[in-house]
């Protein structure tokens, strides 16, 4: 439950369990690795913080799941064998994006709370908002004024992150998975609570239904009474999806 | 009227917390002054009735500036006038309002104040420091160290934290020593330097209250829950409110007499050695019966007032006691006894000094 410097310390990852690694977890959101150890403390599990999150400094420019995926590239050094990956909402979109990019490194893949589609377009912004923001962008209306305005509307990630993090946070909510689902070949498990108002089951379904109509593995758990926050409020379900597909 | 008034807020990670904090005494004490400190330093006369959310997103509207004056009989200055208040309750948590910066000013301005001393403020708030005053008075404490670009000094895991700072942000267990130098280097709460000690498995966190007004007393002993396997963090700390997790703690924790009576004992003695003064919350770490002094928090969120529970003590009366001594002792009296111009007059001429 120690951390432990990957990639010239520019990532930190919880160290659990014994022995050689062979699962890698990816939490969400602003959220950070230590988020496992209630469902993973005795499996051989690295979970980093991604970066920008706990210890792991930010990324120096803005990038998406993508460059997640290539920032935790050095740490699959450390598995010997291919690895089970893990992956809880904003983790899932990087865990995807890992085994897109180094196929022969990854075993398989859960997803747990994953805003893998869109289930519907986004909204635009208001004309009030948008002339606010023409305003700020022209230097008329003041940085205070707009962050004020900012805060009212945006999620609760939105309000929480700053500088760069914010940045990287619009970029990754604009993106969705389609295309990963049809071409990723690993088998994958979706561990999904019926309660998750952040990501509903209905995102799962349909993530499902792509993968069958593409023919690829896939199978779908849902877990009665849980909310988004999986692993943390069904360890137990977390620990046994892992515990079926690390042997 | 002179009247108290509470300071709170600052430049500080911890200054929300300190907001809360600082509305609970100006609450309970009642007719006072209540001074906000801005993020960006500024100091500002606010309402008393105002509630924590009027501060989310910084400065309050109705918030009136103030200015201080670091000259004696100045201090905090409204409208050209001195607010002269009776004595100041300083509710800062962290940064320049904890660690002597603030003390120090106050002393300038000739103002009594609350809590401890420049110079015990500044000890309370390096835990390099403090964790060797301790081992020089012959108190138990870890192995620390600061960490360097030398080899590890002693076998990990390891507890890294930032040198400064009086909360558990930026506090990390770290695998190895490659690690421990990492997180120093990346950290940007570590940029003013981190200490690392031994990192104890099984132990747990023993936390008392202590007090210096009307006399040295001491509160009830807390344990907090940890997270599974993991050390106590910024929010399980603080962020239900103010210093005080409607959960997970044990108040009194379950301790047989012995180890109670040495933890009581060793409050005792690190009141002393740390020059404590107010309300102070010191921190204990105890694996398999032996005890160790961690740190101490010379002013604890909540003026760690949920902790005097036997014999119970009001929140209006921790608080006043703390204005009672304020009042009855000045933290700090500077001197000039020795510079009573002899050694001007026997000087003569500057420039034959310079020969």
């Amino acid at each position: 439950m120690a951390l432990r410097s990957f990639a010239d310390g520019a990532l930190f990852a919880e160290v659990l369990g014994e022995g050689a690694p062979g699962i890698l977890a990816l939490h969400g959101w602003g959220r950070r690795g230590s988020d496992f150890r209630r469902a993973l403390s005795d499996l051989p599990v690295l979970a980093p913080d991604l970066p920008g999150f706990g210890a792991s400094p930010a990324p120096s420019e803005v990038i998406g799941a993508q460059g997640y995926a290539r920032a935790l590239a050095p740490m699959l050094d450390a598995f010997t064998d291919p690895v089970l990956v893990v992956g809880h909402s904003f983790g899932g979109r990087v865990a995807m994006r890992l085994a897109a990019e180094h196929p022969d490194r990854i075993a398989s893949v859960i997803l747990t709370g994953v805003p893998l589609l869109r289930l519907h377009a986004p909204r635009k912004p208001s004309m009030a908002y948008r002339l606010l923001r023409l305003g700020n962008r022209m230097g008329l209306v003041p940085d205070e004024v707009m962050e004020r305005r900012r805060r009212r509307s945006g999620s609760a990630d939105y309000r929480a992150a700053s500088g760069i993090m914010r940045d990287i946070l619009v970029k990754v909510v604009g993106e969705t998975y389609e295309e990963e689902l049809r071409s990723v070949t690993h088998p994958i498990h979706l561990l999904w609570g019926s309660n998750d108002r952040e990501v509903s089951v209905e995102v799962a379904r349909r993530a499902m239904s792509i993968r069958e109509d593409a023919g690829l593995p896939v199978s779908l758990e849902v877990v009665e009474g849980v909310g988004h926050l999986l692993p943390l409020e069904a360890p137990d379900r977390l620990r046994s999806a892992v515990m079926e597909r690390s042997r | 009227m002179s009247r108290p008034l509470v300071v709170f807020g600052g430049p500080s990670d911890e200054h929300d917390i300190s907001i809360l904090t600082g509305l609970q005494v100006a609450r309970a004490l009642g007719d006072v002054d209540v001074v906000y400190w801005s993020k960006s330093g500024d100091w500002h006369l606010v309402d008393a009735g105002m509630e924590a959310a009027d501060f989310a997103d910084g400065v309050p509207r109705k918030a009136r500036p103030l200015t201080f004056e670091a000259a004696p009989g100045r201090g905090f200055v409204f409208k050209k006038k001195p607010l002269a208040p009776t004595a100041v309750v300083v509710a800062c948590h962290g940064g320049p309002g904890e660690d002597g910066t603030l003390q120090g000013l106050l002393d300038l301005a000739g103002h009594r104040y609350t809590g401890p001393g420049q110079a015990a403020s500044a000890l309370g708030m390096d835990k390099l420091a403090f964790g060797a005053a301790m081992a020089a008075v012959g108190l138990p404490t870890l192995q620390r160290t600061l960490v360097g670009d030398g080899d590890a000094p002693f076998d990990g895991p390891y507890i890294v934290k930032p040198r400064f700072g009086g909360s558990s942000i930026g506090i990390e267990v770290a695998d190895d020593w490659d690690t421990v130098k990492a997180l120093t280097r990346s950290s940007p709460f570590m940029a003013q330097g981190a200490v690392a000690e031994p990192y104890l498995k099984g132990s747990r966190d023993l936390q008392i209250g202590v007090r210096t007004h009307p006399q040295l007393e001491l509160s009830a002993i807390e344990e907090p829950v940890r997270p599974e396997g993991g050390i106590y963090t910024y929010d399980q700390k603080y962020l239900a409110w103010g210093g005080e997790v409607s959960g997970g703690r044990q108040l009194p924790a379950q301790l047989d007499g012995a180890l109670e009576a040495e933890i009581r004992d060793l409050s005792r003695k690190v009141a002393a050695a740390a020059g404590l003064r107010g309300v102070a919350r010191i921190d204990f770490l105890e694996q398999d019966g032996k005890v160790y002094v961690n740190e101490v928090n010379t002013i604890p969120g909540s003026m760690a007032a949920y902790l005097w529970i036997d014999p119970p003590l009001s929140r209006t009366q921790l608080f006043q006691d703390m204005v009672t001594e304020a009042l009855a002792t000045p933290a700090r009296v500077f001197s000039t006894a020795g510079s009573d111009g002899t050694a001007l007059r026997n000087a003569g001429a500057i420039a034959s000094k310079l020969g």
